[in-house]
């Protein structure tokens, strides 16, 4: 191993773990002081810099805990998940599952599930563009082939589904007063959501249970018959036309398919 | 080594620019500013659609733009990660940059990237390094690049070349050029205690094709002595400003950049910023086109060449 590698290696430790001395080999100051106060300005940074990245991908999060708690929250996710490469609006896909498991945060339940909204909210604002088509598509099909049909889904569509009200808790946070917002909410009601970026805007549309389950199967490639039967199965009045409409009027839909019956 | 033969060489207009900024492409799209060019740090670009690729596109169809990797580790013990390269490949291929610049300074290791500029020992072993990626990164991006020279609050306790001799020493190894960034020269020379009218005095000049401005914070050492921090969080200070006057006195008017990443103004703050550079070049424009005509020679011995657009 090279000088500088040796070197390097010592410097990157020092940098990723506080309790890490100075490395050997950084110049000293007059008398023979060790620079800590100058070697922390590279800590600093980079600790500064990747909480920033992460505070601008979960503003919500970092609204529900407080900037300074964000902030100690951020650091240890941190020093203990450095990027793998230089494409910052790609860090931090751990986070909500971090936020699962950092004990401070046990009596919030609901976060990291809102922090899912975020992260996908972040993949669809980056995701690759795309062109939908209309309603209109179904019209050349006949009427015995539509149960058959496949949906080819928009590439920044994602599906969350929740058994908290997550969708109204991140809608509250897009508000001057949250509080005032979330006034009255039960906890205990789940909630579920299609995220997508039809043109330059992400728009985090909320969907009923029955929505979510159509959706989801739709996007697993499985066919339109079958997709409804599972929404009615939770949704009994399940309004076909209407969540077509809907689906197609987000641009949700980028392509239709016609596969022979299996 | 010098392999500069197969690399294109445009060049940025000697005009005054700045970083753009996702909170101001709607005014720039909007209203056009009269602003001599735009510079982007590629990392920000490298999604696969949506938004900053959308204003990217439409602001480039009216501006030059210069490319500003902080993520090549150009410094660093190891080859820039070839998949990074690909990735800055690819928006070279698609943007047609005017140019491509990066840091004496690295940001990736074993353990990841820190999403900072570190600093390196200037030395026999780091100066072949870093010759051997820029050569990797010419060859593959298939453009000269501009080093800049780095904001530093540490040394190192061996070092063989001050930063100067190493920058130029690289300058001949690989043909690159330099990105002067003036605000690093104070901060540096001030942490160091050396001289930064020197340093800009003894400057390769001739290898400068951009020139970077920005803001720094002050603190204090573990001593109490001056601490400059490198923080693009704010307006360029009068010191800064008057090394600026004297490396275009040097130089000649070139591509100058405000660089203001952090805390970031409203679009009328940071384009008068920018006029004040450009107040600048226009004063040494004219004083070169002058000595020109009174027949001495200029300090602009390069030809321009035109940019090759797609």
């Amino acid at each position: 191993m090279s000088e500088w590698s040796k070197l390097q290696s010592s410097v990157s430790n020092a940098l990723a773990n506080l309790e890490v001395e100075v490395p050997t080999g950084i110049k000293l100051l007059k008398d023979g002081v060790v620079p800590k106060k100058r070697f922390s300005v590279y800590r600093n940074n980079v600790t500064l810099s990747l909480i920033s990245v992460l505070a601008s991908t979960y503003p919500v999060v970092e609204e529900i805990v407080g900037e300074d708690f964000f902030a100690t929250m951020a650091r240890e996710f941190a020093l203990t998940h450095l990027p793998q490469s230089p494409v910052m609006i790609n860090y931090g896909k751990e986070f909500p599952d971090f936020l699962k498991t950092f004990a401070p945060v046990q009596e919030l339940p609901y976060l990291s599930e809102v922090a899912q909204i975020e992260w996908h909210r972040n993949t669809a604002y980056h995701g690759a563009n795309a062109t939908p088509v209309t309603i209109a598509a179904l019209g050349e099909f006949s009427e015995e082939d539509v149960p058959n049909l496949e949906f080819e889904f928009h590439p920044t569509v994602s599906l969350i589904k929740s058994k908290y009200p997550i969708v109204t808790i991140w809608q509250a946070h897009q508000q001057e007063n949250p509080s005032e917002f979330l006034k009255g909410l039960n906890m205990d009601e789940g909630e579920a959501a299609l995220i997508i970026r039809p043109e330059l805007d992400v728009l985090i549309n909320q969907v009923s249970m029955g929505t979510f389950e159509f959706l989801q199967s739709l996007y697993k490639g499985r066919s339109f018959s079958l997709s409804v039967e599972q929404a009615i199965a939770i949704e009994p009045s399940f309004d076909i036309p209407a969540n077509l409409a809907g689906l197609f009027n987000l641009g949700a839909v980028t392509g239709v398919n016609l596969v022979r019956s299996a | 080594m010098n392999k500069t033969s197969t690399i294109k060489q445009t060049r940025l207009p000697a005009k005054a620019g700045v970083g753009l900024k996702g909170e101001h492409y709607q005014d720039i799209c909007e209203t056009s500013p009269d602003i001599g060019w735009f510079e982007v740090h590629p990392e920000n670009y490298m999604g696969a659609g949506g938004a900053p690729h959308h204003y990217l596109t439409k602001i480039r169809e009216n501006y030059p733009l210069s490319l500003h990797g902080v993520g090549l580790s150009i410094g660093g013990s190891l080859p820039p990660s070839e998949e990074h390269l690909t990735r800055v490949k690819e928006l070279v291929d698609r943007y047609q940059p005017e140019s491509f610049s990066e840091h004496l300074a690295w940001s990736s290791h074993e353990s990841g990237f820190f999403n900072d500029l570190l600093p390196l020992p200037l030395t026999e072993e780091t100066c072949q390094t870093v010759s051997e990626h820029i050569d990797l990164i010419q060859e593959t991006l298939g453009q000269k690049l501009l080093l800049e020279n780095p904001s530093t609050y540490v040394g190192f306790e061996r070092e063989d070349f001050t930063e100067i001799e190493f920058l130029r020493e690289i300058v001949k190894r690989t043909g690159c050029g330099l990105l002067l960034d003036v605000n690093n020269v104070y901060v540096s020379c001030t942490n160091h205690e050396r001289s930064p009218e020197g340093y800009i005095k003894n400057f390769p000049m001739e290898a400068v094709g951009e020139i970077h401005l920005g803001g720094h914070a002050p603190d204090e050492d573990d001593l109490g002595n001056p601490l400059l921090i490198d923080a693009h969080d704010r307006k360029v200070v009068e010191d800064v400003w008057a090394l600026y006057d004297q490396a275009i006195s040097q130089k000649g008017p070139v591509a100058t950049l405000i660089e203001w990443d952090n805390d970031v103004p409203t679009w009328d703050v940071l384009f008068s910023e920018a006029q004040l550079a450009e107040e600048v070049l226009q004063k040494y424009e004219s004083q070169t086109s002058s000595t020109n005509a009174s027949g001495k020679e200029s300090d602009l011995k390069e030809p321009i060449l035109k940019e090759q657009v797609a």
